[in-house]
């Protein structure tokens, strides 16, 4: 497991030097002082990961199992395209007299659900007459097979798909801390704020920052997803 | 109630299957014992499936099951894809299905495991138990899922058209392991066929494979009957004169892209091949999955670029023939595709595609005389003229098929390339094409390239047979002598599997990436020497009009010629 | 022998009309349809009438979805041109033409339009904002269209029209063309949500849309930012309804259209 990360993170490497690189170009065209504001950038991203991971996981999870359980996670699939994250954080904004916290990590977390959700669904329907139907014919039924092989599927169907939402997720999170104003402040906000204030080097250091940190997170969830999926672990 | 119907794993008496406009199955009645192997055949969509799902209690929702079924102990339902838990090795899937059932500990659960797949005469097998369904060969998976299955030791085992896309020398190696061991362990075994060409639907009974065969026709069950033995095909003259289709040292190879140390790697399909095709000659190419058949009818029309060697057709070589030669030789070879529907564009009508490849090949033509060319080439493969103005989403396959014949014969071909040209059909329209293809064949004399995985088909169908094995020859004879006396080992398990008799071939074909040294059989040959590692066999006379490619066969001979002429 | 199959009614039903039965079938894409129809017409019928909280949200729809239209046509006509470019430059060129649109589809691209929007000022031009959002729509269209011509460009039809003798132009103008209309339109509609998210991100954030023009984003982060629930609620409504009839739309167009079996 630990190798299969190592090698994710390691292949996701030229991507990140290239985005620095490309970052630190524009930045210093733009005028000077890139160099803080790179350092202002990077030193912003955790807060933001701090809003991306939880979100992401609990989203992942959660949307898999309702997924595969039909029902209301056929609903929320179903409702998922018409609330993007941005859309969510705006509504929440508006509502949100207490806990901004939660409703900011759940307006990230919902489309993520949502996007899983439909996998997951998605690949129990595709397994029910065949690996499904070949476990119930090997006499396999009730929980374990829900346990044991539907819930496992899901999963590594939402993993596996975890691509887009984590692009999806990072703008999510950009809206989000800008538009609630306690509580939030990572790179998101600092890239809106300088993109408002036509700061070119510190908004683009602050988007490099976020991309590099999408690129890391693909890399982390495609080992995610080959230590779920034997299948996802050869490319 | 007797006593040894209490034993009986399986009874079924007025077993109906019904949703809620039709009725599926009717009033079925019968039963199998213990140790018994039950064939059961049928044409596509006649129910088989669907009656192995109700007898697991696995029907599918919306499908009423009325009747009785009565099973005595465990059953177990191998469904059509055999497939396994995707996620997790083969070792924990025994141990987790033993525990469930019987509460074995993983040790033995483990041993038990080894057992099983060594059944299925599975090298290494302890090894095989950690790895990925994914991780192992199609008919690895096979062996895997049916060990799988009864190393739970079922009373009674409904499978499902097992192994159905394997090679046939795999697969009729595997079913009757499998029967063999089910026979010993008591198990009854419904073995149910699957509706594409298949020797199960055949007949299984004879061959041993099965004890009984019911068939499933219009949801009832039918007892087979004495099927006439198919009439031998009239001997034809052999064919005299120059060859029209020469063939020589073709090569066909794909690029893999460079290794790390930059060396360009090929694929190599089709490896050095030499044909030569007299005027109305037919002649069948037999051989697997990879064994370059289907590439060397492509490469023949120019469908695929060989990387060497010649084809010539009527002395001009097709590589160097300029456009409106290449044009004339199109005109005179023409193929049948294995997907005749997949063949025909989607969104042109039948019609509007013959006239087109009319237009293409015979531009002289006038209007008038292409519309009666089409409407006569239809009528020659039982098509209604209707058939022109519709596209091809509506045309069932085996109408597909006959279309695709007509487009074939529109330009008045001289060659006629097949590959696997009935393979969407099943049963009797499968019958009515083969027929309908020999007697075109035979009235407008045309040269005939069959290229089929089913020997007893293709000997049928051509009077010279080919063996092909990874991209070269291994055997060229007559039919006749192919089908009662193949010297190549090779030929032998293909003409046994098309018998049902188990072949003599142990193992899984070697991977086209990295073939053996030497023959390429060696590694599944009984008869391989140490010899055979050395030196690949030249393909060289053992009879007249009789060659092997085959060290061990090649030495008979000799021996044969030396004592007489006397060959064991 | 045999008769034609299916001698009901609908035997000579064409492959396109088919294709749009199946389209059709598949129950959000007719609901979004319907939907889309119903917001086009709502849109024209709020400009003219005008007045009021709903008037206003359905003028605002007028810029925002007039934005999407052009924005994404040009990237689905940038996203197909690259993966075309790709397929027909040969193996070596294609691969590296599409591991950057493959790589570029794993990053928030959407944050280029904010960026784009602050940079250019507050006199930024629709037309500059148009060209970014399409570039931003452009990867995803490729990535899906090169899948598709490559899927299309196996089929055996073409081995049979090559066996007909039939010459490449026309080859390419008759069966590779015709068949590659409808997946490729499902390939190039993905363009239309993305451009709506992107440019409706942005113009919530006050990054989007010039001054001047008030787009659905607009209306929404302005509402947010004043926290005034009645304000958002039209515009947001809106926005989510659009944005689930294109994807619905999308949805069944990828699978009634598909040549690669709809999944990716």
């Amino acid at each position: 497991m630990l190798s299969l990360v190592l090698r994710r993170v390691l292949a996701a490497v030229p991507a990140l030097l290239g985005l620095a690189l490309a970052a630190g170009v524009v930045a210093a065209l733009a005028g000077p002082g890139w160099a803080p504001a790179l350092g202002a950038a990077l030193a912003a991203l955790p807060a933001t990961l701090a809003l991306i991971l939880p979100a992401l996981a609990l989203g992942t999870g959660l949307g898999a199992l309702l997924g595969v359980l039909g029902g209301s996670g056929a609903i929320l699939g179903g409702v998922g395209p018409a609330m993007p994250g941005f859309l969510l954080a705006a509504v929440f904004a508006v509502t949100s007299a207490t806990a901004p916290v939660l409703l900011g990590v759940a307006a990230v977390a919902l489309p993520a659900t949502a996007q899983a959700a439909v996998l997951a669904g998605r690949a129990r329907a595709g397994a029910e007459d065949t690996v499904l139907l070949a476990a119930r014919g090997r006499g396999v039924d009730g929980s374990a097979l829900l346990w044991r092989l539907s819930l496992p599927l899901g999963l590594s169907a939402a993993v596996g798909g975890l691509r887009s939402a984590v692009a999806g997720t990072v703008t999510a999170a950009v809206a989000v801390e800008s538009l609630f104003g306690t509580g939030f402040s990572g790179a998101g906000r600092l890239f809106v704020e300088a993109a408002r204030a036509g700061d070119a080097s510190m908004a683009v250091a602050a988007l490099a920052g976020l991309c590099g940190l999408a690129v890391l997170l693909n890399a982390l969830c495609g080992a995610l997803h080959g230590w779920i999926d034997p299948r996802a672990r050869m490319a | 109630m007797s006593g040894s119907e209490e034993r009986t794993p399986l009874r079924v008496e007025g077993l109906s299957l019904l949703t809620s406009r039709d009725i599926l199955l009717d009033r079925l009645s019968f039963a199998v014992e213990p140790g018994e192997v039950l064939a059961l055949s049928g044409d596509a969509g006649a129910g088989k499936t669907l009656l192995l799902r109700a007898l697991a209690s696995l029907a599918p929702k919306g499908i009423t099951v009325l009747g009785d079924i009565h099973i005595r102990g465990r059953r177990i339902l191998v469904t059509q894809d055999g497939a396994l838990d995707p996620l997790r090795p083969l070792g924990a899937q025994f141990t987790e299905l033993l525990a469930h059932q019987s509460g074995m500990d993983e040790r033995t659960a483990l041993r038990r495991a080894a057992e099983a797949l060594e059944r299925f005469q599975v090298p290494a097998a302890a090894r095989r138990l950690a790895l990925h369904p994914h991780e192992l060969g199609e008919a690895m998976r096979w062996r895997a899922a049916l060990a799988l299955a009864m190393a739970a030791e079922p009373a009674l085992l409904l499978a499902d058209a097992p192994a159905a896309a394997l090679d046939p020398t795999q697969r009729v190696r595997l079913l009757s392991d499998l029967a063999a061991w089910t026979r010993e362990a008591g198990t009854a075994l419904l073995l149910a066929g699957r509706p594409q060409p298949d020797p199960i639907q055949a007949d299984p009974v004879h061959s041993g494979l099965a004890d009984r065969r019911l068939i499933l026709a219009q949801g009832r069950l039918e007892a087979p009957e004495e099927e006439p033995t198919p009439a031998p095909p009239p001997v034809e003259p052999a064919p005299s004169g120059p060859p029209i289709l020469s063939v020589r040292d073709l090569r066909v190879a794909f690029p893999l892209g460079r290794s790390w140390r930059g060396e360009e790697r090929w694929l190599t399909v089709v490896d050095g091949l030499s044909i030569e095709l007299a005027e109305g000659e037919t002649l069948a190419l037999l051989g697997e999955t990879g064994s370059g058949k289907s590439v060397l009818a492509r490469a023949i029309l120019r469908l695929v670029p060989p990387v060497g060697g010649q084809v010539s057709w009527l002395g001009t070589d097709l590589a160097a023939a300029p456009p409106e030669a290449m044009r004339r030789a199109r005109r005179d070879l023409q193929i049948l595709f294995p997907d005749p529907l997949a063949a025909l564009d989607p969104l042109m009508t039948i019609g509007a595609q013959l006239a087109e490849t009319l237009e293409s090949l015979r531009p002289t033509r006038s209007p008038a005389d292409r519309a009666a060319r089409m409407a006569e080439a239809l009528e020659e493969v039982g098509l209604p003229t209707a058939v022109l103005d519709l596209h091809p989403g509506s045309l069932r396959p085996a109408e597909a098929a006959r279309a695709g014949l007509a487009r074939a014969l529109l330009p008045e071909p001289r060659l006629l390339v097949c590959d696997e040209p009935a393979a969407t059909l099943d049963g009797a329209e499968r019958a009515d094409f083969l027929a309908l293809l020999q007697a075109i064949r035979r009235r407008r004399r045309l040269a005939l390239l069959y290229a089929t995985q089913d020997a007893a088909e293709g000997l049928r169908m051509a009077r010279r047979g080919l063996v092909l094995l990874l991209g070269r020859i291994v055997e060229s004879a007559d039919s006749a002598v192919l089908a009662a006396g193949a010297r190549h080992p090779y030929s032998r398990a293909l003409v046994a599997a098309a018998g049902l008799v188990r072949p003599a071939l142990h193992g899984d074909p070697p991977s086209p990436l990295r073939p053996p040294t030497g023959c390429a059989l060696r590694l599944r040959c009984p008869l391989a020497h140490d010899g055979c590692a050395q030196v690949p066999p030249s393909l060289d006379p053992v009879a007249p009009g009789h060659r092997v490619a085959c060290h061990v066969a090649q030495d008979e001979a000799q021996d044969g010629a030396q004592s007489g002429g006397k060959a064991p | 022998m045999h008769g034609p199959a299916g001698t009901d009614s609908h035997w000579r039903d064409g492959p396109w009309q088919k294709a749009g039965q199946r389209l059709t079938a598949h129950r959000p894409a007719a609901a979004g349809l319907t939907v889309l129809a119903a917001l086009m017409l709502a849109v024209a019928a709020g400009l003219v009438a005008g007045g009021g909280p709903v008037g206003a949200a359905l003028a605002a729809g007028h810029q925002s979805l007039t934005f999407a239209l052009f924005a994404g046509l040009g990237g689905a006509a940038l996203g197909l041109l690259w993966a075309a470019t790709a397929v027909a430059l040969g193996e070596r060129a294609e691969r590296a033409m599409m591991t950057p649109a493959t790589a570029l589809t794993g990053l928030p691209l959407a944050l280029a339009l904010p960026l784009a929007g602050g940079l250019l000022g507050p006199e930024r031009g629709l037309a500059p904002m148009a060209v970014v959002t399409a570039l931003i729509a452009a990867p995803a269209v490729a990535v899906v269209a090169r899948d598709e011509l490559r899927a299309l460009l196996r089929r055996e039809f073409l081995s049979a029209a090559q066996a007909a003798g039939i010459a490449n132009g026309r080859r390419l103008r008759r069966h590779i063309l015709p068949n590659a209309v409808l997946p490729l339109a499902a390939a190039a509609w993905t363009a239309l949500p993305r451009a709506l998210m992107a440019e409706s991100l942005a113009s919530l954030l006050g990054l989007g849309l010039p001054e001047g023009v008030t787009g659905w984003g607009t209306a929404i982060g302005a509402a947010a930012r004043a926290g005034d629930a009645v304000a958002l609620a039209g515009p947001a409504l809106l926005l989510a309804l659009t944005l689930w009839a294109l994807h619905g739309v999308g949805d069944g167009m990828r699978l009634a259209f598909s040549t690669t079996g709809g999944h990716r």
